[in-house]
């Protein structure tokens, strides 16, 4: 195997007052591929440059497999890059670019780097193009060239600074499939930087979340989108609603809440996913999916059921998105998903029962502002 | 709180070793920095600095009444002055004027169009001042071609005395500093985008005030670069004024020239040179926001 | 034009009215073109009007130039070239070109580094410091010049000239590839860096390459800042040595005959010559 494991231990990095980074731990396996995701000024893009060596941490410790890293001159690593432009050499053929790695280390015979090269054009699908010059290819070619630049001295880490924001939507759904593969025949150990928490979500083994410079949870995309650790996390990951509620009792390892409208549930208190010792009669905000909200009639009889009034409904091919607007909470807007065709469509300004469930819901303190 | 090895032993590395490191990958060491530009602060301090140095210690070296003193009692000096600056303000003034709408073409014309306005400015840029001046005499003199013409057509039956006078001088330092005009502006007006001008044509102005109301004010930061390097220049203009005007317009510089070559008064000519050089440092640090030299030289080519 | 785009579509308007309007709005519109591009033009012409008077002037039968010439002849490029003060001066000041162009190149590119890259505490002060020689008036550089080379004997000297025009052609080279390194990705140098090349290999294999074109435009510039440099040259030439500024200077001062014009054609050949040469360096690299 290729990939080797990465270690980062209470890495900072200060600019003067700033920081960009701060006490930042984190464990990656051997041919893992781990995304590091946050909003921009987060502190991803100063971490991977630390990684790379071009610019050195305040404080802390980088290891690669054995190696201690940290302050080692970014040409002495063995780490492969793919930048966020590419920058591909624009003096050198797409051939040229990809050999350079290759001619610096000066390890292999003029023989064995010619096939090198020419497998490593096998591998990302450009064995006609050796000829160009990176301006004569279109944006994923360009793309491609810089994965196979990065890969072929057979790094033992990948770093990959949001090498698809440059592209279109569709190319950039198939880029991201073809990065996977690569990664999978190749085996090293890869680190991706993005700012699209959907391409990590596709593509990583890990993904690790970072806001204000602090990681905020690293784990599987699922067990992010399932179990976020915190509001901001839970905001981040994928799309939730957020509703004020007020905690009123403890039952049995639940916190019985009440919501906007009197309505009253239990939400199950999950170990790890906030203070579980909110005293009674905290704010707290409950955190749901999208697809976990079921629309129903609106019952007048009924008062303890929570009301909406539908903004919008909008049809997005696989799945109906409905805007509802609460009756008795008029800041709160949910985004409820619905299979499409499932059921009949619903007009703006109708009534509805927004049904809530205590088991999918996640209740955070009320004190966390939304992030922007 | 564990720190690591080899970042403790970097801290604690002397401080001429940090000389050596850079501080990140984006920038070269110090050390490098200071290598890489000593060659021109060595050559600079020969062939710049300690010769300017010397001149205006030499401007002090006889007393300072010998020198400034002489400058202040004697009115044809301050004369002199105020005529350079008169002289370089008119010539700035042309430049701006004659300038301006050669820059608009270069910069609005169409490719093929633009390559030959381009082409006229580049031209004289790169034929030396020498030459230049050699060709307004020829022009100019008394039987020159432009009284050779007046004369042919006409309007006159003498030939009129136009070399070795202060128009003839205007003229002809506006002619060599126009592209230095010319430039800055272009280079400000090839920047803005179209849209701007489509925008208020859009809202209901005519050309005329599409221009005066969007272009022009856009493009001043481009005039005033021109005008701030133009005047400047043409305050320490020797050659055209030494050849193309006579003795009855003097100029600081043509003045400087004759206190050495003709009455070899080096002293006085130090003390001469020093006010026209703290004159010309004035004006820049005054205009220093406006002059962007980089601006006006990045487009040449 | 834009112009015409925003003339109103022409089937919101009666025909006949529309031919009626047209006419005469149009009409003043190629008038106000034509006052325009005839005012330009003669602007134009002022500008390149004594250079290439240069022509008729050195090629003239008579020793003062009229219109139309009585005949042409090139017994004044004959006299230029045979001249011996006139070749000598030629040969100096080519000689002093060329060096100057070398040395400004090496000093200045190497300025350009540090100042673009470098990591100094006085960037701002440096940077002035550097474009000092093109706002300092030159009488007063060349004055100042005089008074240091001549107790040194340095005046019409080779090594003198060197030194005066090296720093009077340096800033030129330090603006065209200042502006060539701030066009230049820096993330190139990472990715250099990144694939393992040495600080040095990333220089000569990755950023000079892409620099190339602006270290040339900024040599040419070079050239020319010495070769076609008079004031300086003034100064600082004697007897032994003088440069084909201060020959011209002379003659057009004392004895103006066409055969200046002939030098005069020659050196506008060359300095034409070299910036088509640099342009075309240039664009050959831009194509890619």
């Amino acid at each position: 195997m290729i990939g080797q494991k990465l270690i980062l231990s209470s890495i900072e990095k200060r600019y003067g007052e700033a920081w960009a980074v701060r006490e930042f731990n984190l464990q990656v396996a051997p041919s893992e591929f781990i995304s590091i995701v946050g909003p921009s000024g987060s502190g991803k893009t100063s971490l991977l440059t630390m990684i790379a060596g071009f610019e050195m941490p305040s404080a802390g410790t980088i290891r690669i497999g054995e190696r201690d890293v940290t302050t080692l001159a970014p040409n002495k690593r063995d780490i492969g890059m793919v930048f966020q432009k590419y920058a591909l050499f624009p003096h050198l053929t797409v051939r040229q670019n990809i050999a350079f790695p290759l001619k610096m280390r000066s390890r292999l015979t003029r023989r064995a780097l010619e096939t090198r090269v020419e497998e490593m054009l096998l591998l990302v699908q450009l064995e006609d193009y050796g000829g160009r010059y990176p301006n004569e290819l279109s944006g994923g070619q360009q793309q491609r060239v810089a994965v196979a630049r990065a890969l072929v001295f057979d790094p033992p880490v990948i770093l990959m600074d949001e090498p698809l924001g440059a592209l279109d939507k569709k190319l950039r759904e198939d880029m991201q499939f073809e990065i996977k593969r690569i990664q999978e025949r190749h085996g090293a150990t890869v680190i991706y930087v993005t700012h699209d928490q959907e391409e990590a979500l596709t593509m990583s083994d890990r993904i690790a979340v970072m806001h204000q410079g602090r990681l905020q949870q690293v784990d599987t995309p699922e067990q992010l989108y399932r179990q976020p650790i915190s509001a901001f996390v839970a905001d981040f990951i994928g799309t939730m609603n957020f509703v004020p509620a007020m905690k009123i009792a403890e039952r049995a390892g639940k916190d019985v809440v009440r919501l906007p409208g009197d309505t009253v549930i239990e939400v199950d208190r999950r170990s790890g996913t906030r203070s579980p010792g909110e005293p009674v009669g905290a704010v707290l905000r409950l955190a749901v999916r999208p697809e976990h909200i079921a629309l129903g009639h609106w019952d007048k009889n009924n008062s303890s059921t929570l009301a909406g009034v539908v903004e919008t409904s909008i049809f997005v091919g696989s799945a109906q998105i409905v805007l509802v607007r609460l009756k008795d909470r008029a800041d709160v807007v949910l985004r409820v998903q619905r299979p499409a065709g499932e059921i009949a469509r619903l007009t703006r300004g109708d009534l509805v029962e927004v049904k809530l469930d205590g088991a999918t819901m996640l209740a955070f303190t009320g004190e966390e502002r939304r992030a922007a | 709180m564990r720190t690591s090895s080899s970042l403790t032993s970097m801290k604690a590395l002397p401080g001429f070793a940090s000389l050596f490191k850079p501080r990140s990958a984006r920038v070269f060491s110090p050390a490098a920095s200071w290598l890489l530009v000593m060659p021109l602060l060595a050559v600079f301090a020969i062939g710049f600095l300690y010769p300017l140095a010397k001149l205006v210690d030499l401007s002090f070296s006889e007393g300072i009444t010998a020198t400034y003193g002489r400058l202040l009692d004697d009115p044809l000096y301050a004369d002199v002055l105020l005529t350079t600056a008169a002289v370089a303000l008119s010539v700035t003034m042309a430049a701006i004027l004659l300038g301006y709408p050669v820059a608009y073409a270069m910069a609005r014309a169409r490719k093929r169009t633009a390559f030959i306005v381009a082409a006229c400015v580049f031209v004289p840029l790169w034929t030396s001042v020498l030459i230049r001046s050699y060709a307004w005499i020829v022009l100019l003199q008394r039987n020159g071609i432009v009284n050779t013409l007046l004369i042919a057509t006409g309007l006159t039956d003498q030939p009129i005395k136009m070399l070795y006078t202060q128009g003839a001088v205007t003229l002809a330092m506006t002619h060599v500093l126009l592209p230095f005009v010319i430039l800055p502006i272009f280079s400000v007006l090839r920047t803005l985008p179209d849209d701007y001008i489509r925008a208020a044509r859009n809202l209901g102005a005519g050309p005329a005030r599409a221009f005066f109301l969007v272009t022009l004010p856009l493009s001043l930061p481009g005039v005033f670069a021109g005008a701030t390097i133009c005047f400047v220049l043409a305050l320490g203009f020797y050659i055209t004024p030494a050849l193309v005007g006579g003795p009855g317009s003097m100029l600081m510089p043509t003045l400087i020239g004759q206190q050495t070559t003709v009455l070899v008064d080096w002293p006085f000519a130090a003390a001469l040179s020093t006010v026209l050089l703290i004159m010309t440092l004035l004006v820049v640090i005054l205009f220093r926001k406006t002059l962007s030299v980089q601006k006006g030289f990045g487009s040449v080519h | 034009m834009f112009i015409d785009r925003y003339s109103p579509p022409s089937h919101l308007i009666a025909p006949d009215e529309v031919s009626k309007a047209m006419s005469n709005s149009q009409l003043a519109r190629s008038i106000a073109k034509l006052a325009a591009a005839l005012s330009i033009g003669s602007i134009l012409f002022f500008l390149v009007l004594p250079t290439l008077l240069i022509i008729p002037m050195s090629l003239s039968q008579t020793d003062y130039i009229r219109f139309p010439p009585d005949g042409l002849t090139l017994r004044w490029y004959v006299a230029y070239f045979s001249d011996p003060d006139w070749m000598a001066a030629t040969w100096f000041s080519l000689k002093i070109a060329l060096a100057t162009t070398v040395s400004a190149t090496i000093i200045g590119t190497m300025a350009a580094l540090a100042l673009v890259r470098g990591d100094l505490p006085c960037r701002n002060a440096l940077q002035a410091l550097s474009l000092g020689p093109m706002i300092v008036p030159h009488i007063v550089l060349g004055v100042a010049l005089y008074l240091v080379f001549s107790p040194l004997q340095l005046t019409g000297s080779f090594t003198g000239f060197l030194i005066a025009h090296t720093v009077l052609a340096v800033p030129y080279v330090l603006i065209t590839v200042i502006a060539a390194l701030q066009r230049l990705d820096p993330m190139l140098e990472l990715a250099a860096l990144n694939c393992g090349a040495s600080r040095l290999q990333s220089f000569f294999r990755i950023m000079l390459p892409n620099i190339a074109p602006g270290i040339a435009s900024g040599s040419a510039f070079a050239f020319l800042a010495s070769f076609d440099e008079a004031t300086v040259a003034f100064f600082i030439s004697d007897i032994g040595g003088k440069s084909i500024g201060r020959k011209m200077f002379e003659d057009i001062d004392f004895n103006l005959t066409p055969v200046i014009a002939a030098a005069s054609a020659f050196m506008v050949a060359i300095s034409i010559g070299l910036m088509c040469l640099a342009h075309t360096l240039t664009q050959a690299r831009t194509q890619r």
